[in-house]
């Protein structure tokens, strides 16, 4: 019986599913993007030509591109290198308004901005941690401000544990957890970006990270919490510690970056089964995002 | 060519809008209908015939039987699906993209009560079982005063009030559900009854296959779906003035999916979801020119997903509960104050309830519970101009409070229909409808995670404007020949852009959706010959669907349903006790997103929302009926159904493949293939 069983769901299977090959028209054309990172003692910048993707030949090397970048409206140029990237040590202060303008021959000109946020105000942090059950543990880091955070901040939040196992010998591991989360805020747990690694957003260093909105902070204090996985075996000792890189980010910044987590891995919309997925850009007439960030790092917390 | 049909949507619109169509007049007409009218009012308002409105589509029992006939099974919204002005969205599935509306905004009435869950199966089957159905009155345009409510269209289905002379009935088995459908008197000539219930029986194969796949195993699995409604009516006449129905609607889905395994670790899945509905409608008549209609109901539309996971001693269990409840009341009045003018007014009020209860994730609150009410004022008089011109005007007033908001709404409705011989008319309306309630959902799917939640301080109800015109031809007995076009805007609208979950965030939904605008246009031909024996019917919708949304595209892009063009062939052919009918279905394939631009290092970006299509979509449908009478007069009809009858692999999502070539190449799975089917029916 299970044979036939077995016969018959093969033959609907046969029939049923089926792939096969098309050629989509799409409606787009060729473009610049754009990538602008101002942090306080410089500003990272990368332009590159973005084919369209029905005919991604078309590719065109980028060293002929111009960009131009201004503080304050005080420009200044930077040069790039072959893959389109450029650093300028420039000194960059809260509330700077930062420009990006760039052009290539047969492109339309680009032109962004953004302004630069204060420095995040982290009083304290403190650890606590959990075991939910023999395998899985969380850890809660309860960050800390003196003041009630201004309502139209946003957040990241780069967490570097470090994590000491003696079984039988000494083993020392980074940024074991799986996620980081938000566990509430003023009004209930808000939206948030948790990234494995940076996505190539942060110039400065890869490690897992978390975005979210000042909203996050109840009263003046946020809890992120991450979870992990591992056995404890009766003979081992565990000690945790942890770093973090607290920034400010601009509003683009931050929605730049939730778009690209929404996007990634969204298979439903992939698909065509859930709203379309798409990079939120503050770059006219191109692609890319201008954003700035300020950021803190704080002593090692265990 | 884009350029040349929006020039012939738009000489549409302003043909329909020229008097120089006018040459005979139909004196007799209005007279008649309004005498008709008179003497029947407590029956049937025979001049929904003779309708002014645009856009309005009267389907019979009959019709929705015949067609599209999806596992032996007939369905209301696989029939409206196939109409000109409609996207039925993803195969298969209950989606109504209505003259560019978003699949959220269509009305449907069940005996005059909202409800809100319209399918089965998350979209396999519709709510409304056909056997029944009395009478459906589909409207895209020209939306008269009493309805409101929605943005994009009303679909009005009435049920049966049973046979008050003789009792009969009828047993369908198909090869997805059965049906029993009973009617008769309870007092002869007074009180009768209708009844009706269907049950799929797919579980019954499922559970089968896996009892005997489980044999021998540690490792116990259970899964199953099974999705049943029920109707029931009772209708008693005081008098020949005075009469009360009361109706009940009851339907549900259950799916359940477990694992049991010897280590005592259990996995269970329990999804249910469905309606109830229960009215009663007091029907009076005061005098000759006044009679009306005094409705009290309950709808309620409830979903609950829940999970239990037991790892040793460890459990964990939850559930994500939402429904939505109307308790409302309603007073409608239709007047004849004289031979020209037929004034319907009437009131509705109702309290509504939204509750949601998600799972529980850290400190945070996953609740949200909002009521309402909500009160409207309507009045439209149907206005016989001059013999030939008929004009339909009418005010909507709706109030909605929710929370410490006021939402005001002011809707005029306008049509008007001028009849220039027994066989031609040409029609054109103004619409203004308001949509307070959003459905919070992540998908295109047809899921119970989804709900229901209303506008508030800073989400502002939907509001769409609609002119629509066309000529109506009949120029000899058996042909039909319509044309008719729209221009439809619509503010206000939603969409989704939080994060990607199956799950939406009802708690905070306010944050994670785009307000955005929505605008459609286009025309729609009908031709169709009705003779003794055969009849055939073509439609052809050219049409534009654009949205501007600014958080996702700086610019108006093409919705997701935009089918530039669709063509429906519909025939159905009598010979002895064989009936054939056939229904060939074409579209332009529905917009997908697909990358825009790649970076060198292979990054894919994206750009313009729903930049391309899919391949075209096309398929046939087909199908026999054999019917047979017995002595008693009781008869058996065997249905022989083949739906995608030449196993047309349509597209049903796709994505982008990188080419070593470089040029873009898309990879499509089609998941519908030919399904053929057998049912069996019994009317006695």
């Amino acid at each position: 019986m299970k044979k036939y069983l077995t016969l018959i769901a093969a033959a609907l299977l046969l029939i049923s599913a089926c792939e096969f090959d098309f050629t989509p028209k799409i409606d787009s054309g060729p473009k610049l993007f754009v990538k602008c990172v101002a942090m306080n003692d410089s500003i990272c910048a990368q332009v590159k030509y973005a084919a369209p993707s029905s005919d991604a030949q078309k590719i065109q090397n980028v060293s002929a591109a111009h960009l131009e970048l201004a503080v304050n409206g005080q420009t200044f140029s930077i040069d790039l290198d072959d893959n389109g990237t450029g650093t300028a040590i420039k000194q960059v202060k809260e509330g700077d308004l930062i420009s990006i303008n760039a052009g290539m021959t047969g492109l339309n000109d680009v032109y962004g901005y953004t302004g630069m946020p204060g420095l995040p105000e982290i009083s304290d942090v403190k650890v606590e941690n959990n075991v939910l059950i023999d395998s899985i543990s969380y850890t809660v880091l309860h960050l800390k401000t003196d003041r009630k955070p201004d309502p139209d901040d946003y957040y990241a939040v780069h967490i570097i544990e470090e994590r000491t196992m003696t079984f039988p010998d000494t083993l020392i591991v980074d940024t074991t957890f799986v996620r980081a989360m938000i566990q509430s805020g003023d009004d209930g747990v808000p939206e948030f970006a948790s990234l494995n690694d940076n996505n190539g957003l942060f110039p400065f260093i890869k490690a897992p990270v978390i975005l979210f909105p000042a909203s996050a902070f109840k009263h003046n204090e946020c809890a992120l919490s991450l979870l992990s996985f591992g056995f404890i075996f009766p003979d081992m000792t565990l000690r945790s510690r942890y770093k973090l890189l607290v920034s400010k980010v601009s509003e683009e910044f931050y929605l730049y970056s939730m778009s690209l987590y929404k996007s990634s891995g969204d298979i439903l919309a992939t698909l065509g089964l859930a709203p379309p997925q798409f990079a939120w850009s503050n770059i006219e007439g191109g692609l890319g995002f201008c954003g700035a960030l300020a950021t803190i790092e704080t002593d090692w917390y265990e | 060519m884009r350029r040349l049909g929006e020039k012939i949507a738009l000489l549409v619109l302003l043909l329909c809008a020229h008097p120089a169509f006018g040459q005979n007049t139909e004196q007799n007409e209005m007279r008649d209908t309004l005498e008709k009218a008179t003497i029947s009012a407590l029956q049937s308002d025979t001049r929904k015939h003779n309708t002014t409105q645009t856009g309005l589509i009267r389907l019979n029992p009959e019709f929705l039987k015949s067609s599209a006939a999806v596992f032996g099974a007939p369905d209301l919204i696989k029939s409206l699906q196939m109409l000109p002005g409609v996207a039925a969205g993803n195969e298969l599935m209950s989606g109504m993209y209505v003259h560019g509306g978003d699949g959220t905004d269509n009305l449907f009435l069940l005996d005059g009560v909202p409800i809100y869950n319209i399918s089965h199966f998350g979209g396999l089957f519709s709510s409304f079982n056909t056997d029944v159905v009395n009478s459906l009155d589909f409207y895209k345009s020209g939306f008269p005063a009493r309805y409101g409510g929605r943005a994009s269209s009303v679909v009005d289905v009435s049920t049966k009030e049973g046979d008050l002379q003789r009792f009969h009935g009828s047993i369908s088995i198909g090869i997805a559900d059965g049906r029993v459908q009973l009617e008769g008197p309870i007092v002869k000539g007074k009180t009768t009854f209708n009844f009706g219930y269907r049950r799929s029986w797919l579980d019954l194969i499922t559970r089968v296959g896996l009892s005997i796949a489980n044999k021998g195993s540690s490792n116990k699995v259970d899964a199953y779906s099974f999705m049943q409604d029920l109707n029931a009516g009772i209708t008693h006449n005081f008098s020949d003035r005075s009469k009360l129905r009361a109706n009940f609607y009851w339907g549900n889905d259950k799916l359940k999916a477990g694992l049991t395994s010897a280590d005592a670790v259990s996995l269970a899945l329990n999804i249910k979801w469905g309606n109830m509905l229960a009215s009663a409608a007091w029907d009076y008549r005061f005098s000759k020119n006044i009679s009306s209609t005094l409705t009290g109901y309950y709808s309620k539309s409830d979903s609950d997903i829940g999970y239990d996971v037991s790892l040793s001693q460890y459990v964990m269990a939850d559930d994500i509960i939402s429904d939505i409840k109307d308790l409302g009341l309603k007073y409608d009045f239709s007047w004849f104050p004289h031979e020209k003018h037929h004034i319907r007014f009437g009131a509705e009020a109702k309290h509504k309830w939204y509750d949601f209860k998600g799972f529980q994730s850290g400190n945070g609150s996953n609740i949200r519970m909002e009521a309402g009410n909500e009160m409207a004022l309507y009045a439209e008089d149907e206005m016989f101009l001059l013999s030939s011109l008929t004009l339909n005007a009418g005010l909507r007033y709706s109030l909605i409070a929710t929370g410490s908001k006021l939402w005001h709404s002011i809707e005029p409705r306008a049509a008007l229909k001028w009849r220039f011989s027994n066989n031609y008319d040409i029609r054109a309306s103004y619409t203004r409808m308001s949509q307070n309630e959003h459905l919070i959902a992540s998908s295109y799917i047809d899921l119970p995670t989804s709900c229901w939640m209303p506008s508030n301080e800073e989400i502002h109800p939907v509001i769409s404007d609609q002119v629509a015109g066309g000529i109506y031809m009949r120029p000899v007995k058996n042909l039909r020949l319509n044309l008719e076009g729209w221009y439809k805007t619509m503010d206000h609208l939603l969409s989704y852009k939080g994060a990607n979950s199956l799950f939406p965030p009802v708690a905070n939904w306010e944050g994670n959706f785009s307000e955005g605008k929505g605008k459609s246009y286009g025309m729609e031909a009908e031709i169709g010959w009705d003779a003794e024996n055969f009849t055939i019917t073509a439609y052809y919708t050219l049409s534009w669907t654009l949205r501007l949304f600014n958080e996702m595209y700086p610019g108006w892009f093409y919705d997701r349903n935009d089918n530039r063009h669709k063509v429906n062939l519909l025939g159905t052919y009598r010979v002895g006790k064989f009936e054939f009918t056939a229904n060939w279905t074409w579209h332009s394939g529905n917009r997908i997103t697909l990358p825009s631009n790649v970076l060198d290092d292979g990054t894919v970006l994206y750009d313009k929302p729903f930049n391309s299509s899919l391949p075209v979509y096309h398929r046939l449908d087909l199908g026999i009926n054999y019917k047979d009478t017995f002595r008693n007069n009781s008869h058996f009809t065997i249905n022989l159904s083949v739906y995608n009858a030449y196993n047309r692999k349509n597209a049903y999502f796709a994505y982008l493949t990188p080419s070593s070539g470089g040029k873009a190449q898309g990879t499509a799975y089609s998941v519908i293939p030919i399904i053929p089917t057998l049912s069996l029916a019994y009317d006695f």
